[in-house]
């Protein structure tokens, strides 16, 4: 084989696997960024947290609905659900659940409303957060969201024993219940917004472990620069190899093939756009997360000073409720009320950064396709130089 | 020429040689179906679930099989939850065999014939049998029957230990029994475990066995009887009105915490072995077993206990489900747990012998004689009893706390909600006679120990 002959051979050869190195790399870094995008991790992670603030809200609504009508014939949240009333009682013709008012006509107390609002729309959340858990894989309980669906069954109908006792008078089992309940709560180990902070925290773990956010990002970038560079300077290469070896012009099928690895490398930078999209959703969500977390532990605060009031009269002076309520109620003075969530403007922005991470991903396409058509131009540019030397010894 | 073909064939045989060991390694390297791993749910969280993990570790190094563990104490919630999901754990291990009959007679629950082999290792009342077939097995045994104390705090006296209605406070602490009727998800067991406990020992395992598999009326005499007993221990210890509220809002593992005040909030405890786990280290506790009780008919009932054990059964026949179950029924598996100082763990494998309990746990050793002394064991009814029996049971004790004026009302209500239960589930003449020897499943007689005369009603005189 001749010298020229072995060149141009050798030269095809490298330039075919730099453009499938391109391939490979501009593909890994494409989709890696845009799966992670099309995932619905930080969704779930939105829900979670909107399960726990509808949550801890709830509890201390229920709460403040005993608190504030805890004499005989309320029924308290749930109440409907727990009992049917019976003719000739004091609710006898009230449907639903509100509180029959002096009149007759009812009247829905506003924190009783505020419970079932909350409970209905956790019960939604959790729903959808089932929906769109992506983190099967990441160790731990895979299922926690099912376990606080069942645990939440168990809250509920403990409110709604709470609301059938106070109903009855009986003040003593009613908060015995509404203290079961709020404890299955706020368990600091196995309680509901315990195993829904773990659910969360498993979906971070995922997310963490993906593309954008380890090694593997930082790998790609370089591989693929490296590859598109290395891609380019052969190409330049072949051209000044084959305008000096056979003295013509550029070689139209290389420059066309070196139009397209650098249309191929525009195709795939969208990649980092949308990237840098993903991170700032993802430090959004922590903020939104963040900000609803503290939401809930004034929530709870709020709800367990306004506990201990409804508490102290069933143990008789207060403080005296034992080792139990002493350890687990946090009790403050001058607890502030908790404040209304206003984190709906910047989960809107959110939902515009995912937008945005996943506006290029239908662009994947491209990638194979100017990678086949860069290779093939390639050949195409250098076989004909090839056959000029099959024949010809030097 | 002749070296280009000579490379050329090097490189077919290089190139099928590779792919022979990549269909080699593919095919012996290829996981088990279901992967190496087998999954267990259960109860222990905490201390408990570092207990159990030595059991695991050991099942994983005998066996390369991995064991993924999750304890949960809302474990009912969680296997539902997982059933209904679609995807159970292949092994659960839980305290209420009402539940377990159930999964069994709707399919969801495998029988075990075949994946233990070794039944001879439980008398056979121990495993649990429904329609002839071995369902699940006890893999931990705990003691109910039991009173506790602080000896460096009061001693009660053989006569206060044997009628727990002449016991006094003295003026040494503010109520006789410590008390707290408080769990995460199921509040009123602790209350249940006293009704069972007196029921026990003041009319006998036969009274029992019909009560706790739903033939004897809660609006029974014998019934009401025990509920009126616990009542008049209660007056009698000086459990005041506010007291009885405390022990409503207490959680269990908190009750007897009074017991190590200074001075103590209450002097005993009526608990379960498993108690051991939550009192601080170092205390020279000690226990004597529940006393008999004479009853308004007949003479004290003597040397029964009441227990609750922690069956494993199989949801999933995966070959590892099957090997851990094998291990999890073998002496091997039953002896690690209980060799733990202070572990709270007792076997009713007949191959673990009570001094398997270490000599620096000699109340660990203690409750393993007191099991194997006793002449009838049976298992906690409320276990035994259908969940929506078992939780109105628990609603029931609350609000007899409470008021205990009320009781006439609670029995009715309590026969209403079984008469309601038994709609749903009708066993057949089989599964009741099953769980009706099951309830009280009879003494140990462990080899080597003399095995004691029972009566045909199983009291031993």
């Amino acid at each position: 084989m001749s010298t020229t002959r072995r060149t141009l051979w050798r030269l095809r050869a490298v330039l075919t696997v730099a453009v499938a190195a391109l391939f490979v790399t501009s593909f890994w870094l494409f989709q890696g960024v845009h799966q992670t995008a099309d995932s619905r991790a930080i969704s779930a992670i939105l829900e979670i947290s909107s399960v726990r603030q509808a949550l801890a809200t709830a509890d201390r609504a229920a709460v403040e609905t005993f608190l504030g009508t805890s004499e005989p014939g309320t029924p308290g949240p749930g109440a409907s659900g727990a009992r049917a009333p019976e003719p000739g009682t004091a609710e006898a013709g009230v449907s639903g659940s509100g509180v029959p008012s002096p009149g007759g006509a009812t009247l829905t107390l506003p924190a009783e409303q505020e419970y079932r609002e909350q409970i209905q729309t956790a019960g939604l959340n959790l729903a959808q957060a089932a929906r769109d858990d992506v983190a099967d894989d990441v160790p731990g309980r895979s299922d926690d969201l099912q376990l606080a669906q069942g645990m939440l069954a168990v809250y509920t109908t403990l409110v709604e024993q709470a609301g059938e006792h106070y109903r009855r008078g009986d003040g003593t089992v009613g908060a015995t219940y509404l203290w079961g309940a709020s404890r299955l709560m706020h368990h600091d180990r196995q309680g509901i917004l315990k195993t829904l902070d773990d659910a969360q925290e498993r979906q971070w773990t995922w997310l963490r472990a993906q593309f954008p956010s380890t090694w593997a990002m930082r790998t790609a970038t370089v591989c693929w620069g490296l590859c598109l560079l290395t891609t380019l300077a052969l190409l330049c290469g072949t051209q000044v190899f084959l305008r000096r070896r056979f003295r013509r012009d550029l070689n139209p099928r290389l420059l066309t093939a070196t139009a397209l690895v650098l249309v191929l490398a525009a195709a795939t930078s969208p990649a980092y756009f949308s990237g840098a999209d993903l991170d700032e959703a993802g430090t959004m969500t922590r903020r939104v997360a963040e900000a609803r977390k503290a939401g809930v532990e004034a929530e709870h605060d709020y709800g367990d000073e306004r506990l201990a009031r409804l508490l102290d009269p069933v143990c008789g002076t207060p403080g005296t409720c034992g080792p139990t309520v002493a350890k687990e109620l946090r009790v403050r003075s001058d607890v502030p009320p908790p404040p209304v969530p206003r984190e709906a403007a910047e989960i809107r922005e959110v939902n515009v950064r995912m937008r945005d991470a996943t506006e290029y991903a239908g662009l994947v396409f491209l990638i194979p396709l100017l990678s086949a058509a860069a290779g093939a131009l390639i050949w195409g540019g250098i076989h004909p130089r090839l056959n000029e030397y099959r024949y010809r010894p030097r | 020429m002749r070296r280009r073909t000579l490379h050329r064939v090097t490189t077919r045989i290089v190139a099928g040689l590779a792919l022979l060991g990549a269909t080699v390694c593919a095919t012996a390297c290829a996981p088990l179906p279901g992967g190496r791993t087998v999954s267990v749910l259960a109860t222990w969280t905490g201390t408990e679930a570092e207990h159990f993990g030595k059991v695991l570790a050991a099942f994983e190094d005998r066996t390369g099989i991995h064991v993924e563990y999750t304890g949960t104490r809302a474990i009912d919630e969680t296997l539902r939850s997982d059933l209904r999901g679609g995807t159970p754990p292949d092994i659960a291990i839980l305290p209420s065999t009402g539940d377990l009959a159930q999964y069994a007679h709707s399919g969801d629950l495998l029988p075990l014939d075949g994946v233990v082999s070794r039944q001879d290792q439980y008398g056979r009342p121990w495993l649990l049998r429904l329609n002839r077939k071995v369902y699940a097995v006890p893999f931990k045994v705990n003691l109910k029957s039991l009173v506790w104390y602080d000896r460096s705090r009061w001693r009660p006296s053989p006569q206060e230990m044997r009628d727990p209605l002449s016991l006094r406070t003295g003026g040494r602490a503010r109520s006789v029994w410590c008390l707290g009727m408080q769990a995460l998800r199921s509040a009123g067991w602790p209350g249940t475990d006293w009704i069972e406990d007196i029921l026990l020992h003041q009319v006998g395992p036969e009274k029992y066995r019909k009560w706790a598999s739903g033939t004897l009326a809660w609006t029974s005499d014998e019934v009401r009887q025990a509920w009126e007993t616990w009542g008049r221990i209660l007056d009698a210890s000086g459990l005041d009105r506010q007291g009885r509220r405390v022990a409503l809002l207490t959680d269990f593992s908190e009750a007897g915490l009074g017991l190590f005040g200074d001075p103590p909030g209450c002097l005993l405890e009526h608990q379960a072995s498993f108690v051991i786990v939550t009192y601080p280290s170092g205390r020279d506790v000690d226990f004597f077993p529940f006393p008999s009780l004479p009853s308004g008919k007949g003479g004290a009932v003597r040397r029964s206990v009441v227990v609750s054990a922690d069956f494993a059964g199989m949801f999933n026949a995966t070959p590892q489900a099957k090997e851990l179950m094998r291990f999890l029924a073998g002496d091997e598996a039953q002896r690690i747990w209980p060799a733990i100082p202070a572990g709270a763990a007792f076997s009713a494998n007949l191959g673990v012998p009570p001094d398997v309990h270490s000599v620096k746990d000699p109340v660990g050793r203690k409750v393993a004689d007191t099991l194997d002394g006793a002449a009838m064991v049976c298992l906690d009814a409320s276990d035994l009893m259908p969940p929506a029996l078992r939780d109105a049971f628990g609603d029931a004790v609350i609000e007899y706390l409470s008021a205990p004026e009320r009781l006439p009302d609670l029995l009715t209500e309590l026969d209403r909600v079984q008469d309601r239960v038994k709609n749903r589930w009708r066993p057949n003449e089989q599964e009741r006679k099953d769980l009706l020897s099951f309830s009280c499943p009879g003494p140990l007689n462990r080899p080597g120990r003399p095995i004691r005369p029972a009566k045909p009603n199983g009291v031993t005189p």
